[in-house]
């Protein structure tokens, strides 16, 4: 009886017999080493998520903003004389109360220019007691029939001056207007011609002109009478703070420029936020918002809002602040928080994803395969109705049962494998 | 003369049947190295993923081991279920040596009352199909709490009644006397069994290995009904899925299947001539 032991080892049937060991050992060794292979290849390429339940609330959109404190009134103060200035009393900063001194022209050059007004004061004076004694002269030399024919001649002149006007508003012809001028001319002449009644008017509006440059030759002495009579010294006419001085020693001054700026301090700041137009959309006057001046925080009102002068296309929010919550020129802070109506599923802004059909995020499922249980993601395409820059509110593809990936260490994409962070 | 007419066309017929048998293998082996796309061209329509008519050449027009690197090294889904093959089937066939060889050298050697109404017994359920015991099996391990585990599919394999079988009649063809001789010079049962039957046997018992080997690796209807859980299914049920979405895998898949089915067979193919000699010769 034969036993396997007793085999030829050199037969064809041997050969056969040790190449197929030796290839089945090789096929046994190659799956192995890329079993291997590919289970540490799988750790390192699956990505790490962090995941989250959506869940029912409001958004809560915070907007901040930060400006400058100022005053609510500001006053230009001038100097009332083109004359030197001898002295500043003041510097941009400053606080000062009414009645303090601010700068100080020079006396000389202004008791020169009270002397100026007052001799033109005497010079329109003069001229108005001329006027006033030529004009009697030409009532006397004006007779009564005269004015009378001097009336009647002025009326043939407006009426004239009346037909000439309408010949003209009508379009009316060539021959039309130039004769409707000629009588014009004709009636002004004959008026003309009763000269002791002209020079009587003439004489009347020249009196005019001479009161009125008297009052004001006047009016002029009289200032420069209390200008110098301060020995050149302007005073602050409110209490205030100094923003801009304008002068310096030994400059002349300008009575068209301001020499400095005043921000009276009458007991109100306004604080100024720019935004965007969005933001400014989500606000209105009225609301509550979180002003921060300094270390100290407080609870202002929006007093105004309104289209920025300096940045078109953005919006100015204005906060009065009482002036001892701080000072001109200090910066300030702004946020405002706005709750939005309660949402049934809210979502991290991290978790949501765009492409260009829409925004998407990604679901945990867990699926059975031949390498056992795989935790991948799928898409879940989802319309954003609302969102504050940290969670979101959307619509559609997730529920509040859904686990979906709030952020993970590398891309992703829908069917890859994940592996959820434990906390 | 006319034995040479007869003998070439007898060589005919049975080079064309040979032909025809390996037909399907060389056409599978050669659609192995084919691209998706030329692939696709071939078989889409059997798939319905094309129209036209299904065509298989038994080359590649451009050869690639693109299939292989696929399966292999793109995920380790053919892995993970080769292993799970490997997994249930060496369990099996092992088992089946252990308990196998006992049962069939007691039914060889030992008389005991109601021995050949117990072997009848084994032929009978060996005949029935698995469709028949699919229900009592079921409910049995669902019992015992085994469903979709691997030992669901284990242990009605390694308690097979083909093994006794088979064995049985190798270790009949074992004399007697040599047991007795033994007995005589104070060997026990177990002595017996393990320093006569077992290496005289051992055709029988390679036999065995390999047919059962076979039999396990391509085992779909036990798996199926068994096993839920996708991370237990055996590489035999990978073939079974195989459809639209992995269609370009199909032929590479099929050949590294077969590959250590047909590696194991030809390392083991001179036992199993041995055994089926032995089982021939006569005391």
């Amino acid at each position: 009886m034969q036993t396997a032991t007793h085999l030829d080892t050199h037969s064809p049937v041997n050969k056969t017999r040790a190449a197929a060991g030796k290839a089945l050992a090789v096929f046994v060794a190659v799956m192995i080493v890329l079993t291997l292979a590919n289970s540490a290849l799988n750790e390192l390429t699956i990505a790490t998520v962090d995941t989250v339940n959506p869940q029912r609330g409001a958004l809560e959109k915070r907007i901040e903003g930060s400006g400058q404190l100022a005053a609510l009134s500001i006053l230009p103060v001038y100097a009332e004389a083109a004359v030197h200035v001898t002295q500043v009393h003041v510097s941009a900063g400053e606080q000062v109360t009414k009645g303090a001194p601010l700068f100080t022209l020079d006396a000389a050059e202004l008791a020169d220019l009270t002397e100026e007004a007052r001799r033109k004061l005497d010079e329109a004076t003069q001229t108005y007691d001329d006027a006033v004694q030529a004009l009697a002269w030409a009532k006397a030399d004006m007779s009564k029939t005269a004015l009378e024919r001097y009336t009647n001649a002025q009326a043939k002149v407006d009426r004239a001056q009346a037909a000439y006007d309408l010949a003209v508003a009508e379009n009316a012809s060539v021959d039309t207007l130039e004769r409707r001028e000629n009588t014009l001319k004709a009636a002004i002449r004959t008026r003309d011609r009763i000269s002791s009644v002209r020079t009587y008017f003439t004489k009347e509006t020249e009196l005019a002109q001479a009161e009125l440059a008297l009052k004001d030759a006047q009016e002029d002495y009289e200032n420069q009478q209390r200008i110098g009579g301060a020995s050149g010294t302007v005073y602050a006419p409110l209490d205030g703070e100094v923003l801009e001085v304008s002068l310096a020693t030994g400059d002349t001054a300008s009575t068209e420029k301001a020499a400095l700026t005043l921000a009276g301090l009458d007991g109100q700041l306004e604080l100024r936020i720019t935004v965007s137009e969005d933001d400014a959309g989500e606000l209105a006057i009225g609301d509550e918002a979180e002003i921060t001046l300094g270390s100290e925080t407080s609870s202002q009102k929006i007093a105004s809002i309104a289209a920025s002068t300096e940045n078109k296309g953005k919006f100015d929010i204005c906060f009065k602040l009482d002036s001892r919550l701080g000072r001109v020129g200090m910066n300030g802070k702004m946020m405002v928080r706005k709750r939005t109506q309660q949402y049934d599923t809210l979502v991290p802004y991290s978790a949501l994803r765009q492409d260009n059909t829409g925004y998407f995020v990604y679901v945990i499922t867990e699926r059975d395969s031949a390498l056992g249980a795989q935790t991948t993601v799928s898409r879940a395409d989802v319309t954003v109705l609302d969102q504050d820059g940290r969670r979101a509110a959307v619509q559609g593809g997730v529920s509040q049962r859904d686990l979906i990936v709030s952020r993970g260490d590398r891309d992703i994409t829908a069917g890859d494998r994940v592996r959820i962070q434990e906390d | 003369m006319i034995s040479l007419i007869g003998k070439i066309v007898r060589t005919t017929v049975l080079w064309l049947i040979a032909a025809v048998v390996v037909l399907p293998l060389a056409m599978t082996l050669g659609a192995s190295f084919m691209g998706a796309a030329e692939l696709e061209e071939h078989i889409g329509p059997v798939l319905k993923v094309s129209t036209g008519i299904a065509r298989m050449p038994l080359l590649p027009a451009l050869p690639t081991p693109e299939q292989y690197l696929k399966l292999l090294l793109d995920n380790g889904k053919f892995l993970a279920m080769f292993w799970n093959s490997v997994r249930i089937v060496l369990p099996i066939v092992l088992g089946q040596v252990v308990a196998g060889t006992l049962a069939a050298w007691g039914f060889a050697h030992y008389a005991f009352p109601g021995r050949n109404a117990l072997f009848m017994g084994y032929i009978a359920l060996m005949m029935m199909p698995f469709q028949v015991m699919l229900v009592p099996t079921y409910l049995t391990l669902d019992r015992l709490q085994l469903i979709d585990t691997r030992w669901a599919v284990i242990l009605p394999g390694i308690f097979s009644t083909f093994p006794v079988f088979l064995l049985r009649q190798f270790f009949k063809s074992i004399p007697e006397a040599l047991s007795e001789s033994a007995r005589i010079d104070g060997a026990g049962e177990l002595t017996v069994f393990r320093h006569i039957a077992l290496p005289l046997g051992m055709p029988g018992i390679a036999s065995l290995f390999i047919l059962s080997f076979l039999d396990y690796w391509n085992l779909i209807e036990q798996p199926m009904t068994f096993l839920r859980t996708q991370s237990l299914y055996p590489l035999s049920l990978y073939l079974t899925r195989i459809g639209e979405s992995n269609v370009d895998v199909a032929m590479g898949a099929s050949i590294l299947t077969l590959l250590p089915t047909l590696l194991l067979f030809l390392y083991c193919e001179s036992y199993l001539v041995q055994g089926i000699q032995m089982s021939g010769i006569k005391e």
